[in-house]
This record gives C-alpha cells, sequence and structure tokens, in this order.
C-alpha cells in the first residue's frame, strides 16, 4: 500500500468523495427542494424577514423623512450607503468568477460550488442595487439616472462615473442572472420531472423551458454557456474597476488613485470568496453535502483568499508609498489621517482583518479546518467592509480645506439599513436554498467518473 | 399612409391654381430651392421627433395608455398637489411694474446707532435690506442686524393685538383707556406718570417728549440700555464739560490703537469705522502706507484679529496699561498734563508698570513718537470714564483735528439721556418701589430679563397699577403688565432717526403693519394729544420742508446732512482728574473676572431670528448658543475642555454655563455674552443659550471680577461650524507683512509651485460676453460675516437649527473660514470668506450623473435645482466644501412652520408661516428637500443686469450688478464684475501682485480669486516675535 498512497498524493483528488452513483447525487442535491423545509430552515427565513422588514420599514422612513435621517454632513457626503454598495458588490464578485472565469479555464472543481456562487451573487447585487437607489435625495426622480429619450432631449452626463455606474451594475446584474437562469435549466427541468404535484409540474416546468435533454438542446445550451462564460468573463473585471471610478475619477485625495480598479478587483474577489466559504460551510454541514462541496474545493478558495488578501495588502502598502512619492501635501495627509487620524480605528481593523488574518492560510492545517477558516472568512467580511468605510468615509472627512473638516457618525438608521440589507440577502439566499438545487445537478455528475467513457480504464477506477 | 405625403401632395396640386399671387417670402417668390422644402413640409426640421409617422395603430396604443394611466392617477388620494387660490394682482400700486423691484429709502435704529437703508419692495412686500449709500452711516453698506431686521419683521411670533390681561383688546380700547389716562394725570402735573424708554433717537420723539413734559412736569421718564455708550460720553463730557460724541477716522490715521474696543465689529458705528479702517489698511489705496494697529483686549475679536500687535490683557487691566503708556508718553514729552493729573497718573503707572507686556509697550511708544499728529486712540464702552478722559485727552495731542471730531449730543438737554443707563436703571425701580408710581409705559426692551440682578424690575412693578408694554415681540417684561401693546417695526411705520453725527433720516414704511400695532412716537402722541399717526407726526416735525423738498427726502431717506464740525476748544483736568482720583491702586492679585459682550443677538432683542442665531460667532464660530468663553490657560488650569459646564459665582450671584476654550482669550478672565437664554422670546429663540443678565450689577456692568469657577461635571454640546482652528500650514490665507510684499509683490502667487498644468480635453475658453468673476481682499475684510446673512436674506436661505448644525448641515451658501495664528492667549485669527468658486473646470460638473450642475456661458457654474437628483458627488468632489445639501426640508422643519392645508405625497405636511413666505426672494427658488445648492453668484441679479442693459440696448456696465454679499460689505472687500472688462473694478483687481486663486494647483481656473492680506508689523517687535518662534 505504500506505493499507492505515493501515487495518490500525486493523482488529482476526487471532486465527489465516497463514490456515489449519479442518482444518489441527483436525489441528495434535491432532497431539499422536495421535502418539508426543516426546523431550521423555518427559523431563519422568519429570522431573516423579519431582518428585512426592519430595511424596508428604514427605507420608508428615509424616503418620507429625507437623506438627513442618515449621519451624512457636508464634508461627508457619502457614508454608509455607498459602502455598503460597494461590499455587497465586491461580495458579488465571486460568483461570477466561479461561475466564469474558472469555467473557461476548465477547473473542475467549481461545479459543485458554481449555483450557489452564482446565486449568492444575484443577490448580492440586488443589496447593492437597493444602496445607490435610496441613497439619492429625491428617490421618486431616480429615473432621470437612465437615459430615458425625452422632448427636452436632456440626457445623463457621459462623463460621471456614476453613471458609468449605473450601467456596469444593471449590465452586470443582467448578465449574471442569464448565465445563473441558463445554467439552471436543466436541472429545472430535472425537478420538473421529478416533481410529484401538478403546481411543481407547471412552475418548475415553465422555467424549464420545455428541456428535454435532447442533444440538440445540450449543443445550445452548452454553446450559450460558454458565451454567457465569456460575456460575464471581463464584468468580472469591468463592474469593480467601474464602481472604483467613482473614487478614482474624483479629485479627493484617498480617491483620486490609479491602482483603484486592479485593488478593487482584487478586493471584490477577496470579499467574494469569504463570503462563499462562510455560506457554504454553513450550507455543506446543514444539507450533508460534505462529499459534494468537500474539504478540498474550501481548501482552493481559502488559497485564493490567500492570494487576494496579499494583492489587497500590496495596494495598501503602494497607497502609502505613493502618497509620499507624489509629493502631494494632501495626499500626503489623507493617507497619514487615515492611519492615525480620527477614523484610525477603522484603518486598523481593516489591516488586520484584511492584511494579517488571511496569513495564517500559509499553514495547511489552518486552510483545511472549518471552524478556522469560517472565522476567518467572517474576519475578511468585516475587514473588507471597512476597507470601503476606510476609503469612502476618512478621506472626505479631512479633504483640501481645514475649516470644512468634520467627523461623520452613522444614526441608528445608518446601522439599521445595513442589518436589513442582510435580511434582504438571506431571505432570497433562503427561498434558493429552498426551490432550487443549490448545486448544479448535471455539472456535478460531469465531473463525476461515471461521465468519464474511460472510467473504468485508469487508476480512477470506482467501486460500484 | 403619410399624412405628410398627403400632405405635400396637396400643396403641389394647389399650386398651379394660386399662380403665385400669394408668396410667403423672397425666397419663395424667386422659387429658391430651401423655401420650396420649407413650404412642403408641414412641420419644420425638429419640430418633431418621431421619425417613422405615427401609425393608427401606435396611436391607438398610446391613447389608450394614456387614459389608462389618466385613469389610473384619479385612483391616488390626495397625490395631487395642493390647489392654493392666488389672488390678482389686479390694483397695482404706484410707480409697480409688475417683476420689478422698488426701493425704499428708510432708516433703522439700534441703540443710538443709525444706519440708512433701503428697503427692497416686491409687489409690495420688502423682501431685502440694502445700505442706503445717500446715509453718512451707511454708505451703501449694512450690518447683520440691519439685513435680518427683515426677518422680523415677518416673525410670526410678534405681538400681533393689543392685550388686556392676557385678553384680546382692540387699539381703539387702548387709545381710549390710554386717553382717559392721560386726563387723568393732566390734573396732577403726570404725578405717578412713568415711563422707561429704549434709547430714541427719534427728532419727532423728542419733539412729542418735550410736550409731555411740558404737560406732566412731575412725570418720570427713564431710559435703558443694556449695550451703551455712557462711559465715552460721560468721559468725554468729564473733561470737556459738553456731551461729546467722538467720529475717529481711521482712514486717515497711521496709528489706531485700540483699548478693549471692537470698533470693527459689534460696536455702534462699526459700519463706517469698517469702511475707514479697511480704506486705511488698502495697499492700493494708500500706496503701501498702511495703518498700524495695537490692539489690547481680553478676549480675541474681529478688531484684534486685524491687528498688527495684539496685547491680551484682563479687561480691568486696560486701564493700567493706559496709565503706563501715559507715564511713557509723559517721560517721552509728547504729551503735557496738568501737573495734578501728571502725578495721578504716574501713581497708578507705577503699580502696574512691571506687568507689562515690555517689548510691547516699547514698539508701541516707538510708533507714537513715529507717527506723531496721526495716532488715534480709541477705547472699548466697557473701559470706565477715566479711560475714555485721558484717551480724548491724548487725541487732542497727538492726532491731527482731521482724525476725529466731536459733536454734541443731540438730546443732552433730557436728563434721562444724559443719565448714565446703569443709574437710570436703578433709580427707575427705585422710583416705582416709592409706590407714588399708578400708571407705568414701558416703549420696547424687557428690563424684567435685561437688568442688573440687584435691580428687582418684577418687585418694583408690584407696586404700580396700570403697566402698559409696548413691544415687538412678548417677553419677560410683558408677562409683568396687563398691558400689552404690539410696537410697530420699523419697516412698517413712520418716524425719523438722527444718527450720532448729526444727520437725520427717514423711516418710512415699506409695508402696511402687519398687526395692529403702534409705534413709539404714536403712542407719545396719544398721550401728549390724541392719537395722531406716524406720519402726520413727522411731517409736523420737518415742517420746514416744502411738499417738493419733503419728496426728495422721502426718496433720498436723508432729511438733514450733519451742519460744520464742532471742535472741543477748551478742557479742564477737574473732572478727569476727579474720576482717576476715584481708581483703585492696582493689586496684584489673580483675580477672576468677567466681561460682558454684545453678541450677533445684540443685547437679546433679536433672539428670535434665526438668521442671527444660526450666524456663526466670528471668531469661536459657535451658533444657536452664547458660552463661558475662556483661555487655553484658563482650561487647563481648571482641566476644563469646551462643552463642560461650570458654576460661575460672583459674590452671591452664579449661573451654570458651559465654557467654550478660545485661543487668544486672555487667562483668568471669562467672557460672557449677552441675549441669550430667554425665558420668553418665541418659537426660535426661547431657552437658546444662557441667560447671563444674572451675573450683572449695578456696581460692576461691564466687568465683574472674582469670580468662582467650579466645575459641574456636566457636558453640554456645542453647535459650532468650524471645529477645526489651524490651517495645518496649507496656504489658503495668505499673508505677508509690508516689507516683505514690497520685495516680493508676487509672494502669493509664488506660495505654491503650480505646474503646467493640462485637462484632459479641450478646455472651454471664455472670451466674448460678460464673463463673472470675483475677487475677496482680505486686506479690507475683517470677519464681521454680514456677507454671510445678506445671502442668506437674498437667497432664501433656510436656517437648520442646531441639532442640524451639529450634525454639520449648515446651509450658508458663503461662509467665513477662521482659522487662529499662534498659540494660547497672544494667538490670533485670520479669516476668509469662502463661497463657491465657480472653476471654469468645474470638479463638480463633471462627476454629476444628471448634469444637474453646468457652466453657464458667462462662466458660471450653475445649479439646475429641477434636474437635481441628489446624489451628493459633486459636494463629495468639491475641494473648498461649498456645496450644501437640502438633507430635510428645512422650510417645513423650521420650528415657526405651519401645517399645509392640503397634504402631497412626498412634499411634508407643513410649510412655511405665510409670513414668512412673504419674505422669501421671488426671484430665487426655495429647495425642497434632497436637492444641492449652492452660491450662484446671485444669478438672478445678473439676469436682472442682463435684462435692463438689454432693454436700454447697451452692456452692462461695471458696478451695475452687485452680488449680495458685495452689496453688504462694510469694508468693500468684494469685487464683482466682468473680467474681461479691462476698465472694471474685479479686472483692476485680478491685476494686482497679491492676487492668488486658492487651489490652483488643481486646474480649476477658479473665478473666484482672493487678494493676499498685508500687515503692517513693527519691524522690531515683529522680529522679535519671529525669533521667539523660530528659538
Amino acid at each position: 500500500m505504500g506505493d499507492t498512497s505515493v501515487n495518490y498524493d500525486l493523482q488529482r483528488h476526487p471532486l465527489v468523495e465516497g463514490g456515489p452513483d449519479l442518482k444518489t447525487v441527483s436525489d441528495v442535491i434535491s432532497q431539499p427542494v422536495e421535502v418539508k423545509p426543516p426546523t431550521w430552515w423555518l427559523i431563519s427565513i422568519v429570522g431573516s424577514i423579519s431582518i428585512l422588514t426592519l430595511l424596508l420599514s428604514m427605507v420608508g422612513y428615509l424616503v418620507w423623512e429625507g437623506v438627513g435621517v442618515w449621519g451624512l454632513n457636508n464634508p461627508v457626503g457619502w457614508g454608509f450607503a455607498i459602502v455598503n454598495f460597494v461590499f455587497w458588490v465586491g461580495i458579488g464578485h465571486a460568483g461570477t468568477l466561479i461561475s466564469a472565469i474558472l469555467f473557461l479555464f476548465r477547473q473542475k472543481w467549481r461545479t459543485s460550488i458554481n449555483r450557489f456562487a452564482e446565486a449568492m451573487t444575484i443577490f448580492a447585487v440586488i443589496c447593492a442595487g437597493l444602496f445607490p437607489g435610496i441613497h439619492i435625495g429625491r428617490v421618486w426622480v431616480a429615473y432621470y439616472l437612465f437615459p430615458i429619450p425625452n422632448s427636452m432631449w436632456l440626457w445623463p452626463n457621459f462623463k460621471s462615473p456614476l453613471l458609468w455606474d449605473v450601467f456596469a451594475v444593471s449590465t452586470y446584474f443582467t448578465v449574471s442572472l442569464l448565465f445563473w437562469f441558463v445554467g439552471l435549466v436543466p436541472d429545472l427541468a430535472m425537478l420538473r420531472d421529478r416533481s410529484t404535484t401538478k403546481i411543481r409540474k407547471v412552475l418548475y416546468g415553465i422555467f424549464a423551458l420545455g428541456w428535454r435533454g435532447a442533444n440538440r438542446h445540450w449543443q445550445h445550451y452548452e454553446r450559450s454557456y460558454l458565451l454567457l462564460a465569456a460575456l460575464a468573463t471581463p464584468l468580472v473585471l469591468s463592474v469593480h474597476s467601474i464602481v472604483s471610478f467613482d473614487f478614482a475619477v474624483s479629485q479627493l485625495p484617498g480617491w483620486h488613485t490609479t491602482i483603484f480598479p486592479p485593488y478593487f478587483v482584487a478586493g471584490a474577489i477577496f470579499s467574494g470568496f469569504a463570503m462563499v466559504v462562510t455560506l457554504m460551510v454553513i450550507a455543506r454541514e446543514l444539507f450533508g453535502l460534505k462529499h459534494i462541496m468537500t474539504l478540498h474545493h474550501l481548501e482552493c478558495m481559502n488559497k485564493i483568499i490567500l492570494a487576494t488578501g496579499m494583492m489587497v495588502g500590496y495596494a495598501y502598502a503602494m497607497e502609502f508609498f505613493m502618497a509620499w512619492y507624489s509629493g502631494n501635501e494632501y495626499e500626503a495627509f489623507a493617507f497619514v489621517n487615515r492611519a492615525f487620524g480620527p477614523y484610525y480605528w477603522a484603518y486598523w481593523i481593516m489591516v488586520s482583518c484584511n492584511v494579517l488574518s488571511p496569513q495564517f492560510f500559509w499553514f495547511k492545517k489552518l486552510r483545511r479546518s472549518i471552524p478556522f477558516m469560517f472565522v476567518i472568512s467572517i474576519f475578511v467580511n468585516i475587514g473588507m467592509w471597512f476597507e470601503r468605510f476606510v476609503i469612502t468615509v476618512t478621506s472626505l472627512h479631512r479633504d483640501f480645506m481645514p475649516s470644512s473638516w468634520g467627523y461623520y457618525k452613522p444614526t441608528f438608521v445608518d446601522v439599521c439599513t445595513f442589518i436589513g440589507s442582510f435580511g434582504l440577502f438571506f431571505t432570497l439566499f433562503l427561498l434558493f436554498l429552498k426551490f432550487l438545487p443549490m448545486i448544479a445537478v448535471f455539472e456535478i455528475k460531469g465531473v463525476m467518473p461515471q461521465a468519464n467513457p474511460h472510467a473504468h480504464d485508469g487508476e480512477g477506477h470506482v467501486k460500484n | 399612409m403619410s399624412s405628410l405625403e398627403d400632405l405635400s401632395e396637396e400643396e403641389k396640386r394647389k399650386k398651379p391654381m394660386l399662380k403665385k399671387r400669394f408668396y410667403r417670402s423672397q425666397s419663395d417668390l424667386s422659387n429658391d430651392e430651401s423655401s420650396g422644402r420649407f413650404k412642403e413640409r408641414e412641420f419644420q426640421e425638429g419640430a418633431a421627433f418621431l421619425d417613422a409617422p405615427v401609425s393608427r395603430r401606435t396611436f391607438l396604443k398610446l391613447m389608450g395608455a394614456t387614459a389608462a394611466l389618466a385613469g389610473a392617477s384619479g385612483c391616488s388620494f390626495n397625490f395631487r398637489k395642493p390647489v392654493q387660490t392666488i389672488y390678482p394682482y389686479a390694483k397695482r400700486s404706484e410707480y409697480d411694474v409688475a417683476d420689478q423691484s422698488l426701493y425704499f429709502a428708510t432708516s433703522m435704529a439700534l441703540g443710538e446707532d443709525v444706519v440708512g437703508v433701503l428697503a427692497k419692495s416686491y409687489e409690495g412686500r420688502p423682501i431685502k435690506i440694502e445700505g442706503n449709500p445717500s446715509h453718512s452711516q451707511s454708505l451703501g453698506a449694512t450690518g447683520i442686524f440691519q439685513q435680518s431686521s427683515l426677518l422680523d419683521l415677518y416673525d410670526p411670533d410678534r405681538q400681533k393685538n393689543v392685550s388686556y390681561l392676557g385678553k384680546y383688546r382692540s387699539k381703539e380700547d387702548f387709545s381710549a383707556w390710554l386717553k382717559g389716562v392721560s386726563t387723568e394725570h393732566f390734573a396732577t402735573q403726570g404725578e405717578g406718570l412713568c415711563i422707561l424708554t429704549e434709547a430714541q433717537t427719534s427728532p419727532t420723539f423728542y419733539r412729542l417728549m418735550k410736550r409731555f413734559q411740558l404737560k406732566f412736569p412731575k412725570a418720570k421718564v427713564f431710559s435703558y440700555e443694556p449695550i451703551n455708550n455712557d462711559n465715552r460720553l460721560r468721559g468725554i463730557y468729564s473733561v470737556t464739560g459738553r456731551w461729546y460724541q467722538p467720529d475717529y477716522f481711521y482712514d486717515k490715521a497711521r496709528l489706531i490703537v485700540s483699548l478693549d474696543s471692537d470698533f470693527l465689529g459689534l460696536e455702534s458705528g462699526s459700519l463706517l469705522a469698517t469702511k475707514r479702517f479697511a480704506n486705511g489698511r488698502d495697499p492700493e489705496k494708500t500706496q503701501n502706507k498702511l495703518s498700524r494697529m495695537y490692539v489690547c483686549e481680553p478676549q480675541l475679536t474681529v478688531t484684534g484679529s486685524k491687528a498688527d500687535h495684539r496685547l491680551a490683557i484682563k479687561g480691568l487691566r486696560v486701564e493700567y496699561f493706559l496709565y503706563v503708556l501715559v507715564a511713557k508718553l509723559l517721560d517721552a514729552r509728547v504729551v503735557t498734563l496738568p501737573s495734578t493729573l501728571v502725578k495721578q497718573v504716574r501713581r497708578l503707572a507705577f503699580s502696574y508698570e512691571k506687568e507689562v507686556d515690555i517689548d510691547f509697550l516699547r514698539a508701541l511708544v516707538e510708533d507714537i513718537l513715529k507717527y506723531r499728529k496721526q495716532v488715534l486712540f480709541v477705547a472699548g464702552p466697557r473701559q470706565p470714564e477715566q479711560v475714555h478722559a485721558l484717551l480724548y485727552l491724548l487725541n487732542k495731542q497727538l492726532s491731527s483735528r482731521t482724525l476725529h471730531r466731536y459733536r454734541s449730543h443731540a438730546y443732552q438737554q433730557f436728563s434721562f439721556v444724559t443719565e448714565s443707563n446703569v443709574t437710570s436703571i436703578r433709580n427707575f425701580a427705585a422710583h416705582l418701589k416709592t409706590g407714588v408710581v399708578d400708571t407705568f409705559l414701558c416703549l420696547g426692551g424687557d428690563p424684567v430679563y435685561q437688568a442688573p440682578s440687584d435691580v428687582d424690575v418684577v418687585g418694583a412693578l408690584k407696586f404700580v397699577k396700570n403697566k402698559v408694554h409696548v413691544t415687538l415681540h412678548e417677553n419677560d417684561t410683558s408677562t409683568h403688565c396687563d398691558w400689552v401693546v404690539p410696537r410697530s417695526h420699523y419697516l412698517e411705520s413712520w418716524g425719523d432717526l438722527k444718527a450720532s453725527d448729526g444727520s437725520s433720516s427717514v423711516v418710512q414704511p415699506v409695508i402696511r403693519p402687519l398687526y395692529d400695532s403702534l409705534s413709539d412716537n404714536e403712542c407719545m402722541s396719544l398721550l401728549v394729544s390724541s392719537y395722531s399717526d406716524g406720519y402726520r407726526l413727522l411731517r409736523a416735525t420737518w415742517r420746514q420742508f416744502s411738499n417738493k423738498q419733503w419728496r426728495s427726502c422721502l426718496h433720498n431717506g436723508v432729511l438733514s446732512v450733519p451742519s460744520s464740525d464742532e471742535w472741543g476748544v477748551s478742557f479742564s483736568d477737574r473732572g478727569c482728574l476727579k474720576a482717576l482720583s476715584k481708581v483703585k491702586l492696582f493689586k496684584r492679585n489673580q483675580y477672576m473676572e468677567i466681561g460682558f459682550v454684545s453678541s450677533f443677538l445684540y443685547d437679546g432683542r433679536f433672539s428670535n431670528n434665526g438668521w442671527l442665531q444660526e450666524l456663526p460667532d466670528s471668531i469661536s464660530k459657535l451658533t444657536w448658543d452664547n458660552a463661558a468663553l475662556i483661555g487655553v490657560e484658563t482650561a487647563s488650569k481648571f482641566s476644563l475642555k469646551s462643552g463642560d459646564v461650570v458654576t460661575l459665582r460672583v459674590k452671591d450671584r452664579d449661573i451654570d454655563i458651559p465654557v467654550f476654550v478660545l485661543p487668544g482669550h486672555v487667562s483668568d478672565s471669562i467672557t460672557l455674552s449677552l441675549g441669550y437664554g430667554r425665558r420668553v422670546a418665541g418659537r426660535v429663540g426661547e431657552r437658546k443659550g444662557f441667560d447671563v443678565y444674572p451675573m450683572i450689577r449695578t456696581d460692576d456692568f461691564y466687568f465683574a471680577e472674582k469670580a468662582t469657577l467650579i466645575k459641574t461635571g456636566d457636558v453640554y454640546p456645542f453647535a459650532s461650524t468650524q471645529e477645526h482652528g489651524s490651517m495645518e500650514d496649507r496656504p489658503f490665507y495668505r499673508q505677508a507683512n509690508l516689507s516683505h510684499y514690497i520685495k516680493h509683490p508676487e509672494f502669493a502667487k509664488e506660495m505654491v509651485e503650480v505646474e503646467n498644468l493640462q485637462s484632459l480635453w479641450k478646455e472651454r475658453e471664455f472670451t466674448d460676453g460678460n464673463q463673472w468673476g470675483m475677487v475677496i481682499d482680505l486686506a479690507r475684510c475683517t470677519g464681521c460675516s454680514v456677507c454671510t446673512i445678506a445671502c442668506q436674506a437674498e437667497n432664501n436661505i433656510p436656517i437648520v437649527g442646531k441639532e442640524e448644525v451639529l450634525n454639520g448641515r449648515e446651509m450658508h451658501w458663503i461662509r467665513v473660514d477662521r482659522y487662529f495664528e499662534g498659540e494660547g492667549e497672544s494667538a490670533t485669527a485670520v479669516h476668509q470668506p469662502v463661497a463657491c468658486l465657480h472653476c471654469e473646470t468645474a470638479p463638480c460638473e463633471q462627476v454629476c450623473p444628471v448634469a444637474a450642475t453646468v457652466h453657464g456661458e458667462e462662466g458660471t457654474n450653475d445649479m439646475v435645482y429641477n434636474r437635481c437628483v441628489g446624489t451628493r458627488y459633486c459636494a463629495d468632489n468639491c475641494p473648498a466644501k461649498v456645496r450644501r445639501f437640502n438633507y430635510f426640508d428645512y422650510h417645513q422643519r423650521n420650528p415657526q412652520a405651519q401645517s399645509k392645508d392640503r397634504v402631497h405625497f412626498f412634499d411634508y405636511l407643513k410649510e412655511p408661516d405665510p409670513t414668512i413666505q412673504l419674505q422669501f426672494n421671488p426671484n430665487v427658488t426655495v429647495r425642497m428637500r434632497g436637492v444641492m445648492e449652492k452660491c450662484s453668484f446671485c444669478i438672478q441679479r445678473i439676469m436682472k443686469g442682463k435684462s435692463d442693459a438689454g432693454n436700454d440696448q447697451r452692456d452692462i456696465l461695471d458696478g451695475e450688478v452687485q452680488t449680495a454679499c458685495q452689496q453688504a460689505c462694510p469694508a468693500e472687500a468684494i469685487s464683482f464684475g466682468n473680467i474681461l472688462d479691462k476698465n472694471s473694478e474685479v479686472f483692476k483687481k485680478k491685476d494686482l501682485h497679491r492676487d492668488y486663486h486658492i487651489l490652483n494647483e488643481l486646474h480649476l481656473k477658479a473665478r473666484v480669486s482672493y487678494s493676499a492680506s498685508i500687515t503692517n508689523p513693527n519691524s522690531h517687535l515683529a522680529h522679535k516675535k519671529e525669533s521667539a518662534a523660530h528659538g
């Protein structure tokens, strides 16, 4: 056995552990959709809907009373809303990266997590999209932001990064949604075929778009999925680059930095992967999917977290270097003020969560420890939220003219709206878990040994 | 299918039939090709947007959708804009052209200060106050009180009707009652009749007063103003024997020595003083012969911040400093005083000599010797009589006649005028307590609130049967009176006023009295004869004018100009000596002193005025509050920080008040400002700040000594608009001393190295038409803050309240930045007004996603409120942070707002009070919540100027368009005009060496630039200071 164990190490790790047969895979993944929801699900959905209600009431209060219910003031015109927006958009990025880029690179380990991650993307973008919508002073004229033809020939200002944002985020959302939906079609057909009630049959049937699993269907599917993956790939880079333009294109010291686009993209992937880890660790436990979402998957993601975490760390260091190297007093002050000014605590929370905490993933043991990675992933999410807070608020609160310097304190509405956005996210996510297969069943089957016509020839023989 | 084609076919058919008998144009007649196209199209190019003709189906679809939407809109309840009835403007007043404003010359009194103003009237309602250029005390400028007096007129909390014991009475009831009282007292020669009045400066009032005193010789009249110039008047009287009021020409002096005088700030006559002072400090006007100013004062004032050398000194020590100075001057043999006086002064000087900052004194003496005959001494009203007496003597010997003149007080024959206010209020209470008074008439004021704490006005009032209070607002005194009569605001009454320089001006109404009110003169007429309206009373005073002359007086607002100067010819040292002999010898002690100063609420009469409540104090930048101002040293001694509540105690009096630590404040001294903490004031001003009148006693009216201070442990939040006082070595305010400026005239531009910056895209050229620009001259600006309030009045800027100032959301379009220089008590401050810079490459314009802020053809950065969705991106990207966001609908949040009669979705439930609505400038949009706003260069005034010039078919003249801030500025620090016009004021200013742009390194190409401030310090002292700073 000694020889085989050496060989085993060199072998690719099986993507589905335990060697289940194809039917078992279908059964296991469809089970949550088909059986009565477990108690924890009912408790969670009640919890998240109540948090969602908090969000709705906060938004209602905001619209009724005015943006003044937030803690914004004259130097600090952007606060929690923009921070939350960038935070949620960033989280969304992991999904697209996993599903599109890893797909194009033929990273087969993605199959067990891509559906999950894509769903997270959609819901995160929904949460993100909420904030720019409600943060404006007059929500009832939000449509001015869209290039709607009108009798006055009045167009939005195409020079404004905020407008680019509108296009970037809406494109991103559309493409992500399509990508997700297209990937869902074969599985929806499976659910339709497995359904025992009329309603389920009709509803899943509608969304399955008449999928019969024909060769032609598969051909079309593969082609369109590939195209959508190719479309979504540049979006991973472009969306967060454009979000970073909101800051980088302005001339505020601390915002006006050319490093922002790559830095934001790295940060987005960083936070997105952390969020996927957080959610996956819980989901695989609750649904008994440990053999499909394996430790190997999680380890792969932790490696990416480590890599992107260091990119972010590099960006932090480089910002300081450039602030000094530029010789610009305002720029230099902005960064010194970040680390040692009134918001020093936010900066150091950010650095310790984003740069220091992922360093533990150098150790294989820690990388593969479920409780440990869960904690680290939470830290990364906290850190990344603070990163956006640091960028947005500390740059604004002390800019050029000392006479206008101020301090921003969030109000309870700020905080509750942020908490409420998690309610929206988790409500959508729980509904997803209940009504859609959380893992791409047909894709999983594709990476199982059975899918390989030569499965019985090689070393990867699986005993039935 | 196409209707257009059908039509053109028809046209073609018609053509031969008409045989070209009619033609549309010359080109039509000549059968030009273009005209053919023109004729054939029913809708001309650009008239229709839809490329394809509308098909029947599309038409039906659109109609269907429209009908459905129209139906849907009917489903909602209360979603439509509320219906408001408008009243036709059918009955027009004379000269009133629709949409054109009329200006009426009138004048406003505040204490003994009279300022002629022009009230801008729009459709019969005054909407703005400007200075009257023909009035000697204004010369076109206004102060904060004049600007904000407009809001007082429309204050919905004003006393609206006559009330007797809280019940409604008509004005006729009151007139009849007063008539009865008058008849009653006529029999007893006025025994038991008593009047307490605010300071009066009206010739008509004194004419009636003369008649009153003739009719009721035994009646008593008292006058009380907590803020007054008694010491100055009486000090000069003590040496001259005449009731002289001085008039100083700060522009002609080369050396100004101010002893605790805030003559550029809140003292009377500050408008004229500011103008003169600024002229003397203008490097161009004086050809670099700037005046030099030494200031000795306890708390930093705007005067102190303009000083070249400032000595922080306890208020009660200022006079000792003067003795030492006089002793030095006696030594130098530049002044001669009677030997008795010399002895006394030397005796007093000796005790303090060692305490004086010797460098400061030596430099001052040196400069006095250098600028003999061009030295001007001025002392503040808080300083005792002997200081003013000595200064009179010094001024006589050390300055020429052109620097100052004295005028006899116009009403010196009235004893209640020459009697000091402190004595007057004391005697008043004592007189009431004798019980002989049965009818008491209080004209304005609020003695219950304002009297010194040892004068028991409430107790005294209990002895009186009939108490009448004629007042603008209900206040503490009115709650203790039975008859409360609304007093007419100056903008709604006839009258006349005499300024301290002897010129008389007219007060004419600009609006019919809003309420059933009486003016002081009308009240007096009720007492002396029968009711006569204000106009008849006024006309009777100025009977000498023919109707034609009278009309011209009303037009100009000036009734008489001062006649020839009066110059005190002789003086006696006896008065001064008497005063000096009473001066106690200085004992070295560390007693804490308390000084009382006027505030932006004056003595409290403006406490219900939101504009003044929210106007940041020039030095502390506090709004909505007063505080116990203490120095940095005192704060560290008692381990206090701003906001800590302390108990202040002097003898048996104490108050709890939070401290505010202010650099530049002398140690062991506390400054309290009057006018806050009123118990009865109206919805805006009630219980704002802290009432400090309880600390005032008749024997320490201006300063109280031996105060103790105990920390209570409570903390009070202060709403300051500028928390950060340091400029962080960033070159926003640029200043140099004169010698440096002469050597390096371009120093201001050289302070920042600006590379050859290039724009990313082709920059727009602004080469023709009117290109508006502004220059703010920091050498002239004193930081008085009138620009802020003038802008607020002109541009319908709401007040936001203390909570919102605390949140950092004040709305002022032009703010005055204050930066401290130096440390501790020797710190001083500089002031820099900042409004929108109107950058040609405006950062805000690039980032607005909806193009709501765009550049005008004339170089203005314009806000389109209708288009603004409120992303606040522009404000984030504005480097000068001048943009202001309506986080709430502040007009509706105003405590005086009232409920709407109909509710509209997204439009709230409230609206400004109807009277407040009258104040709004109709040419400026009243902004709703959720939109950004900022300085517009008073675009409505630019438009008016263009329209006027266009009607006359000419170009706009330089100076024809003035911004509100520029027009109000007493220092004439703001120039505005066409920067392409080489003859314009603004071009000349921009052409100066000392012109600079802030944040120029951002390639803003701002239209607003600054002229660097030039100071003129004594070279020895400046050198010493510099080496101390480096050592």
